[in-house]
């Protein structure tokens, strides 16, 4: 994320249009020389003035303006607005403002724009099809002379803002019981507040309160029923792996998957992060791109910094690889819940090298189907025999991950509830 | 990256250049050697070019609306016979093409206003050019000298344009 803003060369950029129309203009002025005829040279001389008088106009250095922008919007809808002031001399309607859309967002409709007290306001509406977290860049802010001739560009504008969408269940996930991989996990207690644990304080009972709970000896000097309270232990320690490399479903495909799964995986890490477990990350693509254990605010922006880093690997690297490398930062017996599409045997041979290495492995799979859509070129009748094979291909590679593992087929992006509850009953997870 | 919302089709034409560039064609093609079918038809391609260039939905479609205005400028200018009024309304039409790029659909209203300073220039040396050429004696030397000029210029901008770093205010030593 940009926190100082970076200066950028300070030249004014001649755009296309310029040597188009100095094209025009040489080849009139040739045609007039060569027929002696003035009428094509008067033709030329406004079109070979035109760019020097753009550039006579504009500021003398880049100039300066502050950006003030925010998203907004609930569930799939994110709306994106902001403000650009000049600090400098020129004028908000010469600024050209061009706000990037992330890969994993939609637009709705064009971005409106326009100019309000000296400044120059935009608004973007996009959408969010499935869950995602992704780091939208601060936009680039040109100053643009009227007629488009010459450019420079704006220095000041800084600040990335990030876009998130999780799937709601995450709330829950902080009861699921997580693994030690040390007998004193660390002093930090578990923020929760529950039934057991240490003693945390005393307060008033609830009508139908367990009589366990309540503070005999505080009721009686009170004469009103006071329950006592506990914290919690911290559960444990989990790592969240991402596998960040390409698939055979194609690059548009894994893409869309890797948003949906940084999302999960943010996701998760921050409802364990919220219980102060110690959490651990690692992106996976090439090589691996790791953030060991920790807890506290510090670990959350560390990892929400690795998956907003991450992306589809160019080439990908051996799944022993990955799973030799974790073993440098974590012990083995960590509770391991790895983020992949299954899609193709790479991806399936990760599951068993991390098993061997000792971790305990779930893997969360974003299935592919729903991003698959329908091409069109068979009859109806083909394409439901094709979907039917595929949906067969697909049950046949999670059914072969849980050779190794659990594996939860995530099909519905918008929950997460079948992982949430496969985590939270730990008799389920275990793998004959 | 995101598109700018569409102004309405009115705005999109660059009405007030391409008004004086339909005129300046008019003119041109009613004056030219051309026959008069074939430089009406070059008149009605450049505007529907232009037009249909404006409305085109894809950017670097409406970025070039002003090529066929300029194409057919060139083309009568070629053919039109010499008269004081003749240059003059060719320099009229190189200013057109400048409005009409000036009022850009894609950018924000007022591009009008903000861009006088841009045609200023041009338009002021158009007039000095074509005053010269009203009261200088005819012949062939107004035309060298016009061309040297030209010349001149053009080699100016080509320079420019290699080393825009010119147009940069120069930092402060102690700065």
């Amino acid at each position: 994320m940009n926190v100082f803003p970076v200066a950028a060369p300070s030249t004014l950029r001649w755009r296309s249009r310029t040597f188009g129309l100095l094209a025009a203009a040489g080849i009139l002025l040739v045609i007039g020389v060569l027929l002696r005829d003035p009428i094509p040279l008067f033709l030329a001389l406004p079109l070979l003035l035109a760019p020097l008088a753009a550039a006579l106009s504009a500021p003398r250095e880049n100039p300066t303006a502050r950006l003030d922008w925010k998203e907004e919007g609930a569930g799939a809808a994110v709306r994106i607005s902001g403000t650009i002031r000049p600090e400098s001399t020129v004028r908000a309607g010469d600024l050209v403002v061009d706000v990037p859309l992330p890969r994993s967002l939609v637009e709705v409709a064009p971005a409106e724009r326009g100019v309000q007290d000296g400044a120059a306001w935009f608004r973007a509406t996009w959408r969010a099809p499935e869950p995602m977290i992704a780091l939208v860049p601060a936009p680039a802010v040109v100053w643009r002379d009227p007629a488009g001739l010459v450019e420079r560009p704006v220095d000041g504008i800084s600040g990335d803002l990030v876009v998130s969408r999780y799937p709601p269940e995450l709330l829950r996930l902080g009861s699921a019981h997580l693994d030690r991989t040390t007998v004193l996990p660390g002093e930090t207690r578990s923020r929760r507040i529950g039934a057991s644990g240490e003693f945390f304080g005393i307060r008033d009972a609830d009508p139908n309160e367990n009589p366990r709970r309540i503070n005999w000896r505080a009721t009686a000097r009170s004469g009103r029923l006071l329950a006592n309270e506990y914290a919690l232990e911290r559960t444990g320690d989990v790592v969240l792996v991402l596998d960040a490399r390409p698939t055979e479903l194609g690059a548009a495909v894994d893409e869309r998957l890797l948003s949906i799964t940084r999302a999960a995986a943010e996701g998760v890490a921050q409802s364990f992060l919220r219980i102060k477990s110690r959490v651990g990350a690692a992106v996976y693509g090439e090589f691996l791109d790791v953030v060991p254990l920790s807890t506290g605010r510090a670990q959350s922006f560390r990892i929400r910094e690795a998956f907003l880093r991450a992306h589809l690997a160019e080439t990908p690297g051996p799944s022993e690889r990955c799973a030799i490398a974790m073993r440098r930062y974590f012990l083995p017996g960590v509770t391991t819940i790895l983020f992949s599409s299954l899609a193709d045997p790479p991806a399936l041979s990760l599951v068993s090298h991390l098993r061997r290495r000792g971790y305990r492995v779930v893997v969360l799979s974003p299935s592919p189907l729903p991003l698959l859509s329908r091409r069109g070129r068979l009859p109806p009748e083909d394409e439901e025999l094709a979907e039917r094979l595929t949906r067969l291909v697909r049950r046949s590679q999670v059914a072969r991950a849980w050779r190794d593992a659990p594996a939860i087929d995530w099909e519905e992006y918008g929950s997460l509830g079948g992982f949430v509850e496969f985590l939270r009953r730990p008799a389920s997870r275990r793998v004959s | 990256m995101t598109g700018p919302q569409r102004a309405s089709p009115v705005r999109r034409l660059g009405l007030p250049g391409l008004a004086i560039a339909a005129l300046s064609l008019l003119w041109l093609a009613l004056g030219s050697g051309l026959p008069l079918l074939v430089a009406g038809l070059l008149l009605l391609a450049a505007l529907a070019g232009a037009i249909g260039l404006r409305l085109w939905p894809d950017p670097a479609g409406r970025g070039a609306a002003w090529v066929p205005l300029v194409v057919a400028l060139a083309v009568l200018s070629v053919t039109t016979p010499l008269t004081f009024l003749a240059e003059l309304v060719a320099g009229l039409g190189g200013i057109a093409v400048l409005l009409f790029l000036v009022d850009d659909p894609d950018r924000l209203p007022g591009g009008l206003g903000r861009g006088l300073s841009t045609v200023a220039l041009p338009a002021v040396a158009v007039g000095v050019a074509w005053s010269s050429a009203l009261l200088l004696p005819p012949g062939t030397a107004p035309i060298g000298v016009a061309a040297g000029v030209l010349v001149f210029a053009l080699a100016v901008v080509a320079f420019l344009l290699g080393r825009p770093d010119l147009f940069d205010r120069e930092e402060a030593a102690t700065s």
